[in-house]
């Protein structure tokens, strides 16, 4: 599956790009949500995986903009694990929601499960 | 001995003891304010801004950006504002009788509607011709409000009586913001547990030059032209050696008008920004001061040595004079409204440091200068002048100014860095030596035109007009 | 004149002292870029090995490997300091065994002998990268010697101390609100929520001792926790708040109140109402528009002569909350058709429609 992430954090990114490289999926990697938007626009990816603090738009700003114009799953990965936050990433949106800290091992097995989820 | 060489002697040694007395104060401000910088710095890489940019607890703050005559950058500028990422927070903005178009391109842009609003006027001011929102979820921050012209004081009062939140925060509507810079400026009111801080203010930098995309700062660039590049070093030297020492010796008085923040209840109590004078930044703070001590209730005016906002400065030399002139008259006319506090011990430090201070070494440097100036020319036609000691007093404080500068540069290296290259740099060393030939005399002649227009009563803001930031397009 | 030329021989000498001064260190610090850079890369790829190191088929016993380069690098402070810094980082972020295998390394290369050695320092910045170590990496068996820093008399080493003390036991660290004695600013109150909600819940008790503390800043953190934690048990000990000599104490109160009330919180906020102070004032109106009923809307019209028109505001918005009855009695009101009463209940009216 195509799969974009969005994450400032440099090991974070690395990190995630390594372990669903491992699964077999393809990547497309942007580091802020300026970014983030350009390359979903160039490159069209199946599921979404994004922070929500980032530099230049907020990973709620890309959710917002990104729903005027795709249906693309989108997963958020957030420090922030208030109620608030949480709902307003849902109502944006969102398909699912998970706080750091996570691991990874997860990530790897929701991704699967939304695949199975979203497929035919 | 002739009374001519009294006189003299006098003048001489006058103008030798306040020279030094000028230098000592620098020296001192200077090293008071690096060492907080540091302790600062040491605190703030323990800071995670983010608890505050999504807790419902943060303060609740409402932006106030009069615009007059803003024309086509409103609609980026309202848009780079709506865009700062806080939770609990209105824009306001003031069109204060603009004569162009921009009211009806900000209708149009954002969908707005008149709203039904009742506007409280605890601060007397011009009147209130609608009070705008817009239909769209997405822009329910944004509140416009259209009035009678009545200049920045005024149309900042009108914010302050529309706005429903704690804090106000004044600003510059064409003023570049930094990310956190929101998140910055609230955190003082939240940090102290025995006083009350009433308000709040930053470093402003000069973004001449840079490169601004999409209402976000892109590239740090060193102004190419000389005016705005020595204006950078000026800044430099003001808010890294000089704001910081003076917020910890709860002495400042100054938040510059671009960007600061400030306790709304306050600022109401205090009967709201003065229309009456051209420094009224300056005369808030002030007055806010002044009605605390007299209070007798413990508070703070805080300062963050971090840039917050970025800013145009004048390029050309009319421009760069009449704002200065402005300056000049804001700080007469603040220093006269609270004479009554000049070394009276009931004001606390207000009254007998910083007051004292700003009246000697403020307002009254460059008047010194010129009249030194002057007798210097008087003292040469008499023949009377002991020109090795002229000489030698001119290098002197040549030479403290040149190595104050080239220690604010090396400070500046240190902790922000915002100019990284050798070249910059270089350049900024260069326009520290060529400052006192070419910045220095205009900037003092226009203080002396400021204290000749204010004796002749002269009351205007001046047109400021805006070059424009280099934009790339999108 | 001497004097002149000595002094202006020093400044300019200290000048071009200064100016050669900048230039070396801006030549080491392109140095130490370029070396942090490869130092970077280093770092990354040891902890994506350390991450991942589970599924490499190796048991939970074995080490992760580290090479001799690094071993070498590890004595450089500046390294370690880097390091460490990405290594919390990378804790924060990441649970499971992805986690555990982060604390592992970390162990492995004796970072936590430096985090102790760093609070030795006895200097405040240092002790407080220390103890924010210890509690990121959940070093448990150095609780005592970080619980003492809790009340200690810098703010910084203070904060970091409570945020580390969470961090090793959750709800159960907050016991250190029974014995201090500095107040907690706002700004640390908010730090220490937001850390709570990242850690699983857990039965909070001591909250009733925390509400009757001598520390008013404890007072309103305890009355925070009951409201996010939905405690109504407490209900008489948060309403008891309503009488504190602290202002602060009470206003926090009025807001709990807005959570955790029943069908008298209404009417006995309104009793308080003449007692207390503008601001407090404002906010008991917000708390009667949230959960106050039609047998308040009396006293609330009585409130309506009120000269402030914030106050004004406030009251109409409360009353026109109360449905219908609310409404009628706005609208019949003597003053209604007057100013400002008019314009106010005209607003009022528009907000309900939206």
């Amino acid at each position: 599956m195509k799969i974009l992430i969005a994450e400032d954090d440099e090991l974070m990114l690395r990190t995630l790009e390594f372990r669903l490289k491992k699964d077999g999926h393809q990547l497309i990697l942007a580091r802020d949500g300026r970014e983030a938007l350009e390359r979903i626009d160039q490159y069209l990816p199946e599921l979404i995986i994004t922070d929500i603090m980032m530099p230049y738009l907020s990973g709620l700003e890309v959710v917002a903009a990104l729903r005027e114009k795709h249906q693309t799953p989108i997963i958020m990965l957030s420090a922030m694990g208030q109620e608030d936050i949480v709902l307003e990433a849902f109502r944006l949106g969102a398909d699912d929601f998970i706080t750091k800290p996570f691991s990874p091992n997860e990530l790897s097995v929701r991704i699967k499960r939304f695949m199975l989820v979203h497929s035919r | 001995m002739s009374w001519q060489t009294i006189v003299l002697d006098i003048f001489t040694y006058g103008l030798l003891i306040y020279s030094i007395l000028l230098l000592c104060c620098y020296m001192f401000i200077g090293a008071y304010s690096i060492g907080e910088i540091r302790t600062y710095l040491r605190k703030n890489s323990f800071t995670d801004y983010r608890v505050l940019a999504s807790s419902t607890q943060a303060p609740s703050i409402s932006i106030l950006a009069p615009a007059y005559n803003e024309g086509a950058n409103i609609i980026e500028n309202v848009r780079s504002l709506l865009s700062i990422n806080y939770n609990n927070l209105e824009v306001i903005i003031i069109n204060d009788g603009s004569k162009d178009d921009s009211l009806e391109k900000l209708i149009i842009a954002y969908d707005l509607y008149k709203t039904d609003f009742f506007v409280n006027k605890r601060i007397p001011t011009k009147d209130v011709l609608g009070v705008y929102k817009s239909r769209k979820a997405v822009y329910k921050k944004l509140i416009i409000v259209d009035k009678q012209n009545g200049g920045k004081a005024d149309a900042l009062n009108v914010g302050v009586n529309i706005s429903q939140n704690d804090y106000i925060v004044c600003i510059d509507v064409d003023c570049i913001l930094e990310q956190d810079a929101l998140l910055k400026l609230a955190k003082p009111f939240l940090e102290d547990t025995r006083i009350r801080v009433i308000a709040t203010g930053g470093v402003i930098r000069i973004a001449n030059s840079c490169i601004v995309e999409n209402g976000r700062l892109v590239k740090v660039n060193l102004p190419r032209q000389f005016l705005p590049r020595v204006q950078t070093l000026e800044y430099i030297r003001a808010f890294l050696l000089g704001r910081m020492a003076w917020s910890r010796l709860n002495g400042l008085l100054l938040i510059s008008g671009a960007f600061g923040a400030f306790d709304r209840d306050i600022v109401i109590k205090c009967g709201g920004y003065n229309h009456n004078t051209v420094g009224e930044d300056m005369e808030l703070v002030v007055r806010m001061r002044r009605y605390m001590e007299e209070q007798k209730v413990p508070y703070k005016v805080s300062f963050i040595p971090d840039p917050l906002c970025w800013t145009e400065a004048p390029a050309s030399f009319k421009i760069l004079g009449r704002q200065r002139n402005r300056w000049t008259r804001g700080t007469i006319e603040t220093l006269q409204l609270h004479k009554v506090m000049f070394f009276n011990p009931k004001y606390g430090r207000l009254g007998m440091i910083s007051y004292p201070y700003w009246f000697f070494f403020e307002f009254l440097a460059p008047i010194v200068e010129f009249l030194g100036l002057l007798s210097f020319v008087i003292f040469v036609l008499m023949g009377l002048i002991h020109w090795s000691f002229f000489i030698g007093l001119l290098l002197f404080i040549f030479s403290f100014g040149f190595l104050y500068s080239v220690f604010a540069i090396l400070m500046e290296v240190l902790t922000y860095n915002q100019y990284k290259s050798s070249k910059d740099l270089l350049m900024l060393i260069i326009t520290a030596f060529l400052e006192p030939f070419i910045f220095h005399p205009f900037v003092v002649w226009s203080a002396i035109k400021g204290n000749i227009d204010l004796l002749r009563k002269k009351n205007s803001w001046g047109e400021m007009t805006r070059q424009g930031f280099t934009k790339k397009t999108v | 004149m001497i004097f002149f030329q000595a002094l202006l021989l020093f400044f300019f000498g200290a000048a071009v002292f200064l100016i050669f001064f900048m230039t070396a260190y801006l030549l080491i610090r392109k140095k130490w870029r370029k070396k942090y850079a490869k130092w970077d890369s280093m770092i990354d790829l040891l902890l994506r090995k350390a991450i991942f190191f589970h599924e490499s088929g190796s048991s939970a016993d074995q080490p992760i490997p580290v090479t001799p380069r690094l071993r070498v690098n590890l004595e450089n402070r500046r390294f370690r300091a880097q390091l460490t810094k990405k290594i919390t980082s990378a804790k924060k972020n990441m649970s499971g065994q992805a986690g555990q295998n982060i604390k592992k390394l970390y162990l492995q290369l004796e970072l936590d002998i430096h985090a102790i050695k760093l609070i030795e320092t006895g200097k405040w910045h240092l002790m407080a990268i220390g103890i924010q170590q210890i509690g990121t990496m959940e070093l448990k068996e150095h609780l005592t010697r970080i619980y003492r820093f809790t009340n200690n008399k810098n703010e910084l080493v203070r904060a970091e101390a409570q945020l580390a003390v969470l961090n090793l036991f959750g709800f159960e660290g907050l016991r250190f609100l029974d014995v201090i004695t500095y107040q907690l600013s706002e700004w640390q109150q908010m730090k220490l929520l937001r850390e709570l909600s990242v850690i699983p819940q857990a039965s909070l008790t001591g909250i009733e001792k925390w509400l009757k503390s001598e520390n008013p800043s404890v007072v309103v953190f305890a009355l925070k926790l009951a409201r996010n934690y939905h405690h109504f048990e407490l209900y008489q000990e948060i309403a008891a708040c309503l009488e504190h000599p602290e202002s602060s104490v009470r206003i926090q109160a009025i807001y709990t109140l807005t959570e955790i009330f029943n069908e008298d919180t209404s009417k006995r906020l309104l009793d308080r109402f003449p007692w207390e102070e503008y601001q407090n004032q404002l906010a008991i109106l917000k708390a009667v528009k949230k959960i106050g009923d039609e047998a308040d809307l009396p006293r609330l019209q009585g409130l309506l002569a009120a000269e402030d028109f914030d106050m004004k505001l406030s009251v109409v918005r409360a009353m026109a909350s109360l449905g219908q009855p609310g409404m009628d009695l706005l609208m019949d009101g003597p003053q209604s058709q007057c100013y400002p009463l008019n314009e106010i209940i005209t607003q009022v009216k528009s907000e309900i429609r939206i």
